[in-house]
């Protein structure tokens, strides 16, 4: 049964993915719904993902110039690096990367602020083996700035392309020095350093170990892979399950870097990067739910379960506003109670507004993203027609109805329910908290508000509908979900490699999920999972 | 801004010479040569797709009283469908059927093509290497590339369309920079200036080299990696044009030969200003400024006057003008008024506003001014006073499709496309209310010109009706 829930999560992706308004959809979505059966369990059989160039992210980008080059560019100098979207999940899915003239501009200018800074003197003794303007010391010189900057030994092509640049600058009569950052900025500027890239000309295979060394430490440090990373590569050292799970402890080893993969994870997962900050408070809430993820990240907690952790994580400020007595200064934890309605993950404040931050009503916009992020499910968006239809019916409404009742009729209509039947329900618990996450006891018309549901059967594993009566007993539901689990194991497979998972992924998905279940949970024990699973050391044949 | 169109007979070469007191370079030794265009035929064969974006409304493509209006005075040389273009089921909306207009294969991936675009699929069969231009005015919609692509390769890889005006002119009559502002002369060759200007230009011509690697015929990429990798190419191009000097010749990569022997060479467009063509999308929500709806016109009006001049001194041959990517969504503001209507473009997306927020009324309007901006193209090649050898003008001579992404309400059904020109090869009128797929229709373009594509066998799509209806 799972297998048919993971497999369906990925049928319903791709064929729903952006598709408007096609009659058929709605149609198909019913059939969906009665596959949802075990009896129409299938298997398909894993394939790895193709291979796809993946462009640095801002950050990565930033810290690879830190690691290899020794050079901190400021937030200053970094402002004409464009903003990026995490438009499928995470900013750094590859299919969903763009590449405009404002990052290329970008590159072009840091390129020169690079090496002009004084740590670009002290790579260059490192790297150097030679202080030359020779065309030898230039092939030199090349060879090892190109594999330091590109990650991996340089080609013959390479090394003879750059120190073609070397001597064509040395001839304009410049020092070593000035002949050298020419070299470097051309580097800094091409695809081997700027993209991720692998060898996509062969037939389904295992990565070799220098492109697994890159996939590994941009996974857990969104950095270059250090000496130890790429001397295990050099030597073959990056064969074995027992060869990389080393590595990923090492890595993991040290508890800031683990802090920032948390952070960079939930911040995509809970799509903070579009919160608007109506109140000023963005940084505080966004703060405070990382601090919650970390917090359970750092206690080894089952990160695929979260529901039910009884924490809090606020400011002061934050605290005052939802109740609780402020308490020192900075992010703190408070103690949760599901049964009013505060703690686990999806209870924090930060969460509930990065959920909420969507059009169509609290309702609907929660609805959408906890059947998005949790189930990996994603319905067609209703066609403009019907919009128009539902906008009627709403504005026929008295004034002042409770958007649960609207809900509820909203449900009674079949060409609404449809959809709207799939997500809406799971979202009710919700209803005691506002938009930015605080509670109320009625809405803004004085309507008492009701925080009982169900879970829908399209996303039970059992394929029954669930009732719960508030939050706490939806927690209780969604933390026994394998569906879940597997959905949640889908969204940290997908960080970990930067590419949105198909049907052929979905074998692999359930087998670390339920791997990941037998080893606690943990992040840590996660990622090593994922790491030394085939789905991350593998990849699809040329196209 | 100005675009010449005067009617200064000139040959290629006398105008570069004639223009001594400015810098000029002669990249192309090729076009001292006889033009092709002589040597092989009185009239070449040509077909450029024109493409605007967001649809057009079905219960308004069959008569020019609506949105159609300024087309009307190119009826008698036009043949309008209706087409469905349902085989689009990879991406999102609009992307889903972006790489199916003008193809009809279904899409290989949200970026690449099931095959070649119609225009690409003539050009192999005719002459595989006469040059295409891909250019016109868009901002690309969400991740999305092929919103913005509209010829594709034999392979399914899409060719960017060029944005700036400038550099249209650049890739299509040479090398020309503006002249220095400056009337001081220019620095001497040994100058640290101009020292630090070759330095840049090696290093970028170096980075040129590691792009054109990985993305060329032996790379060890694959399709979509590449295309990745070009749209970064084109970038840098960007970049390194910048930085030329006046005296320089400017490796443009892949240059189109010159093929005319005479031509009305347009002045060196200055790009406006008024439009940010750096920007990656234009829309709602992403900061972008407002832009009035008589500037987009205005830089349009740009790229379609370079395209006709292109076509007129057969510099180009096949291709695309695009006028804004599929699902339309620029920040569009001014006060429009056409068929005795009138309404305030709202600054924001148009599409957001128009489609998302269901306003039909505005939304033809918007057409309208859609429809007008490509008319401007239409008249530039229906040109009286410029007739080719046969004596007739370039838009009755060469085969202009013009097409779009959707019906109405994201539907991809009643898709509108007109076929204009092409000789005698076809038949002229509304044909909207004949059901087919857009293969039917893109075969039957094709089989006007001789040639049985098949479009549609490769993904095994079925025909939705007889093309045939548009063959003499």
């Amino acid at each position: 049964m799972r297998r048919l829930f993971v497999l369906m999560s990925f049928a319903l992706v791709v064929s729903c993915s952006g598709v408007i308004d096609e009659p058929e959809e709605t149609a198909d979505w019913r059939a969906r719904r009665d596959r949802n059966r075990p009896d129409r369990e299938t298997d398909i059989p894993f394939e790895p993902l193709s291979p796809l160039a993946r462009r640095l992210t801002r950050d990565e980008y930033q810290n690879s110039l830190r690691d290899l080059v020794g050079v901190a560019l400021s937030e200053d100098d970094l402002t004409i690096y464009p903003r990026e979207r995490p438009l499928e999940g995470f900013i750094h899915i590859a299919t969903s990367q763009s590449v405009n003239p404002e990052h290329v501009r970008a590159y072009h200018s840091l390129a020169a602020t690079v090496v002009a800074d004084p740590g670009f003197d002290d790579f260059l003794d490192a790297v150097a083996p030679c202080r030359e303007t020779t065309a030898s010391c230039g092939e030199q010189v090349a060879e090892a700035m190109a594999t330091r900057l590109f990650r991996r030994p340089a080609t013959e092509m390479e090394t003879s392309a750059f120190a073609t640049l070397f001597v064509s600058v040395a001839g304009e009569d410049t020092s070593f020095g000035d002949t050298a950052r020419a070299v470097a900025r051309a580097m800094l500027q091409s695809p081997q350093f700027l993209y991720l890239i692998e060898r996509e000309d062969l037939a389904e295979r295992v990565v070799s170990d220098y492109e697994l060394a890159s996939r590994l430490s941009y996974f857990l440090w969104a950095s270059p892979p250090d000496a130890a990373l790429l001397d295990a590569a050099s030597r073959g050292a990056l064969q074995t399950d027992e060869q990389i799970a080393s590595h990923v402890d090492r890595m993991l080893a040290n508890r800031a870097r683990v802090r920032l993969v948390a952070e960079r994870y939930l911040f995509d997962w809970a799509r903070f990067e579009a919160l608007p900050d109506e109140d000023g408070l963005n940084e505080q809430l966004i703060q405070s739910a990382l601090a919650f993820y970390v917090d359970a990240v750092d206690s080894g907690e089952n990160v695929l379960n979260l529901f039910g952790v009884e924490k809090v994580f606020l400011t002061p400020a934050l605290a005052e506003r939802y109740g609780f007595s402020p308490g020192g200064v900075g992010v703190r934890e408070y103690p949760g109670n599901l049964a009013r309605g505060r703690g686990g993950l999806l209870g924090q404040p930060g969460i509930i507004a990065g959920m909420t931050n969507a059009d169509g009503g609290e309702i609907v916009a929660r609805g959408l993203f906890l059947q998005s992020q949790l189930f990996c499910d994603h319905p067609p968006e209703p066609p403009a027609a019907l919009q128009s239809e539902i906008d009627d019916f709403v504005a026929e409404l008295p004034e002042g109805t409770s958007d649960r009742t609207i809900a509820e009729q909203r449900l009674e209509r079949d060409e609404c329910a449809t959809c709207h039947g799939q997500f809406d329900p799971i979202a009710y618990a919700f209803e005691n908290f506002d938009h930015r996450g605080g509670f109320r006891a009625e809405d803004e018309f004085g309507n008492d508000l009701r925080t009982d549901g169900w879970l829908p059967d399209s996303v039970t594993d059992s394929g029954r509908q669930l009732p719960y009566r508030d939050y706490a007993e939806l927690m209780g539901l969604l933390g026994e979900s394998a569906r879940i689990r597997d959905c949640l194991t889908q969204r940290h497979v997908e960080f970990a490699l930067g590419r949105t998972l198909a049907k052929e992924q979905g074998s692999a998905v359930i087998e670390i999920a339920d791997a990941g279940r037998d080893a606690g949970g943990s992040f840590v024990a996660l990622a090593k999972i994922i790491a030394t699973h085939e789905v991350f050391r593998s990849v699809g044949g040329a196209r | 801004m100005k675009v010449h169109t005067g009617k200064r007979r000139l040959s290629r070469r006398t105008f570069l010479r004639g223009t001594s007191s400015i810098a000029i370079a002669l990249p192309f030794l090729a076009e001292m040569a006889p033009s092709r265009s002589v040597a092989q035929a009185e009239v070449p064969t040509r077909l450029v797709t024109a493409f605007f974006g967001l649809g057009l409304d079905p219960s308004w493509q069959n008569d020019f009283s609506g949105p159609l209006e300024p087309l009307a005075p190119f009826r008698d040389k036009m043949a309008a469908f209706s087409v469905d273009l349902v085989q689009g089921n990879v991406g999102g909306a609009h992307c889903n059927t972006s790489t199916v207009v003008f193809v009809g294969e279904r899409q290989r991936s949200v970026n690449r093509a099931g095959g070649a675009s119609i225009d690409q699929l003539l050009r192999a069969e005719v002459d595989p290497s006469a040059p295409t231009l891909a250019s016109g005015l868009w901002w690309r919609r969400g991740a999305c590339d092929a919103q913005a692509l509209r010829v594709f390769g034999l392979d399914g890889n899409g060719r960017p369309p060029v944005k700036r005006p400038s550099e249209v002119f650049d890739r299509v009559f040479g090398s020309y920079r503006p002249p220095p502002s400056s009337t001081e002369p220019p620095p001497p060759a040994d100058s640290p200036e101009r020292r630090a200007r070759r330095i840049e230009r090696s290093v970028l011509d170096t980075v040129l080299g590691q792009y054109r690697s990985l993305t060329g015929d032996r790379s060890y990429l694959g399709a979509e990696s590449k295309l990745k990798l070009t749209q970064h190419l084109n970038s840098i191009r960007e970049i390194e044009l910048s930085l030329a000097p006046a005296d320089d010749v400017i490796d443009m990569g892949d240059p189109m030969p010159p093929m005319g022997a005479t031509c009305d060479v347009p002045d060196v467009p200055r790009d406006p200003s008024i439009a940010d063509y750096d920007r990656f999308t234009y829309g709602t929500g992403d900061g972008a400024p407002r832009i009035d709806w008589q500037d987009v016109q205005m830089v349009f009006g740009l790229h379609a006057q370079l395209y006709a001049m292109a076509l007129r001194c057969d510099l180009v041959r096949y291709g695309n003008l695009m006028f804004e990517s599929a699902g339309g969504h620029t920040n569009l503001g001014g006060t429009y008024r056409a068929m005795g209507e009138s309404t305030d473009f709202p600054g924001n997306s148009q599409h957001d506003s128009y489609f998302h927020g269901n306003q039909p009324r505005e939304a033809r309007l918007y057409q309208h001014f859609a429809l007008s901006s490509v008319a401007a193209f239409l008249e530039a090649l229906d040109d009286d006073d410029f007739r080719e050898a046969n004596g007739a003008t370039v838009l009755e001579n060469a085969t202009i499709v013009l097409g779009t992404e959707y019906g109405w309400n994201h539907n991809k059904t009643d898709v509108f496309h007109a076929v204009f020109g092409g000789g005698e090869r076809f038949q002229r009128g509304f044909f909207t209310d004949r059901r087919m797929n857009g293969i039917d229709l893109y075969n039957a373009i094709l089989r006007g010109h001789g040639i049985e594509a098949g479009i549609g066998s490769a993904s095994g799509i079925a025909s939705g009706g007889d093309g045939n209806v548009l063959l003499t």
